[in-house]
């Protein structure tokens, strides 16, 4: 079985463009203002196709996160533990991921600072927003 | 106007394998519930199925069944398609569309795709495919999993008190041989039992079965002629997408906020002789008690604590064992607490039956959203006597 990996689609185009160049970025709405996440095909507040990815700050908070023994998915079975994250981020949106290194597992609590990182995923042309802790 | 009940229902067999197909079971389980009812295959004008999306395909199932029919529906609602089914098969009976409503689900393993009605695994939706999976995400353990973390952080919530939802229904389980998980369970073995994503354990989650249980919603008129007493339908409520569209959704809210004064406005939550809740989590229980409002938010915890929800208590909840004991039919495990409650107000329940259970409450919930909760919850107050 192959990973699953993120398949583009018409809208979201430039969300994997931001991403190659190393860019979290999400849907800003021109019609009403409002920034979403995941992408969606339109704005899901106005129903607007006046939408553009903005480049965000790629810091947030750990909003919840949870240490992964046994994966839903075969694929993944070989890198367990592993650390998924619901990221709050600084513009007020939130952002499922997964903690780039495991050495910031120990210890992460709700509240912690995080900031972007990207890895290439599947065949390499796609990037995929993880995160590490801020150190302070 | 027509006022629709639940003539009866019944399941089959649960086992953790069988080579079954689903088609196979769910029309085992439509024989069994048309043998308790005593009602006749061909009196059934209408039917609903508890099964993944495919396109056009209610209409072929029946027909695979032998079901000429004039009403059916695909309920495709996650574990809420149970419950949600025969809402809308009450309001199909009452509008006239239809008389005697079948509503069936369940199926071989999720695991076992070849014996699936359709032989196929549908598309997953798209959020899921690009922004949930490729990080080794998804499946209902690690979405319950970030619930339960921030909710353990932020009201203190322990596991001796999960640990307490999960012994309690093992004990209920233990009354009722159709339940697939009937050994022993102390508080230490919960505690013991293997992480699977932080702070979800093994005993926390659902074990997947094979089998499946109908449930035959009828009119009033046609109930009399039957040899056992109907269920009757008190109050019924569902939300959709509570929250989505929030900035950030609050994951510890569910649906059940939006209705719930709106289901408990002419039978009060005091006047529940039971519960039987949708239990996938013993988190999702603590989750339903707050939202439902039989305690304040962040008190889940406690009140479970403080609460005896034995069948032997002041608040039965999941007195058959619930899901997380009995195992989890596919989309067949939400007439499970369905199947309960009535037997609980016709008085059938055997070792566990309640005393003067007249009237209880039966939730469903259905699939995870990508950042706040469930995506469906629906709650139905049935009862033995008709609701004025
Ligand atoms: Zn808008």
């Amino acid at each position: 079985m192959t990973r699953p990996t993120p398949k583009t689609v018409p809208w979201d185009r430039d969300f994997w463009a931001n991403a190659e160049r190393g860019v979290l970025s999400a849907q800003r709405c021109d019609d009403c203002g409002r920034l979403q996440h995941y992408p969606k095909p339109v704005c899901s507040e106005c129903l607007g196709a006046n939408i553009r990815f903005e480049a965000l700050s790629g810091r947030g908070e750990v909003y919840s996160f949870t240490t992964v023994r046994r994966p839903e998915l075969p694929e993944f079975e070989a890198e367990a533990p592993y650390t998924v994250v619901d990221v709050l981020l600084d513009e007020g949106i939130r952002f499922l991921s997964r903690l780039a290194d495991e050495q910031d597992a120990p210890g992460l609590k709700l509240g912690d600072k995080l900031t972007t990182v990207f890895k290439p995923v599947g065949d390499g042309t796609k990037h995929l927003p993880y995160f590490v802790k801020v150190r302070d | 106007m027509t006022r629709a009940v639940i003539a009866g229902g019944a399941e089959t067999r649960f086992s953790r394998t069988s080579d079954l197909a689903d088609l196979q079971f769910m029309a085992q389980a439509i024989r069994l519930a048309l043998e308790e009812t005593g009602i006749s295959k061909a009196d059934v004008d209408g039917i609903a199925f508890c099964a993944n999306v495919l396109p056009d395909d209610s209409s072929y199932m029946a027909e695979h069944l032998g079901f000429s029919v004039r009403w059916t529906m695909k309920a495709d609602y996650g574990g809420a398609s149970s419950v949600l089914s025969v809402a809308r098969a009450v309001e199909a009976v009452e509008a006239g569309r239809a008389e005697v409503v079948v509503c069936v689900g369940g199926g071989n393993r999720f695991d076992f795709t070849d014996l699936h009605h359709d032989a196929v695994s549908p598309p997953i939706d798209y959020a899921h495919r690009s922004f949930v999976l490729p990080y080794g995400y998804g499946g209902p353990n690690m979405q319950m999993a970030l619930l339960q973390r921030r909710h353990m952080e932020l009201y203190g919530t322990t596991l001796e008190q999960l640990g307490k939802i999960a012994t309690t229904f093992r004990r209920h389980a233990q009354l009722n041989d159709n339940a697939l998980l009937r050994g022993d369970m102390t508080l230490q073995d919960y505690l013991d039992s293997p992480l699977i994503a932080d702070p979800i354990r093994k005993f926390d989650c659902v074990m997947r079965c094979a089998g499946a249980v109908a449930v035959i919603v009828t009119s009033e008129e046609y109930a009399k002629r039957l040899a056992k007493p109907p269920v009757y339908i008190g109050a019924y409520q569902e939300q959709h997408s509570f929250g989505a569209n929030d900035m950030s959704p609050d994951k510890l809210e569910t649906g059940f906020v939006a209705f719930r004064d709106k289901l408990f406005e002419r039978i009060p939550r005091e006047e529940m002789d039971f519960l039987q809740l949708y239990d996938d989590y013993p988190i999702a229980i603590v989750a339903q008690l707050e939202d439902l409002g039989f305690c304040k938010r962040g008190e889940g915890g406690k009140f479970i604590e403080d609460t005896d929800i034995s069948i032997w208590g002041d608040l039965p909840i999941n007195t058959s064992g619930g899901i997380l004991s009995i195992g989890q039919p596919r989309l067949g495990g939400g007439y499970i607490p369905l199947i309960e409650a009535m037997r609980q107000v016709r008085g059938e329940a055997g070792p566990r039956q309640i005393k003067d259970a007249k009237t209880g409450l039966v939730s469903g919930i259905g699939l995870m959203s990508y950042l706040s909760n469930l995506v469906i919850t629906c709650g139905m107050i049935v009862g033995k006597e008709p609701f004025e």
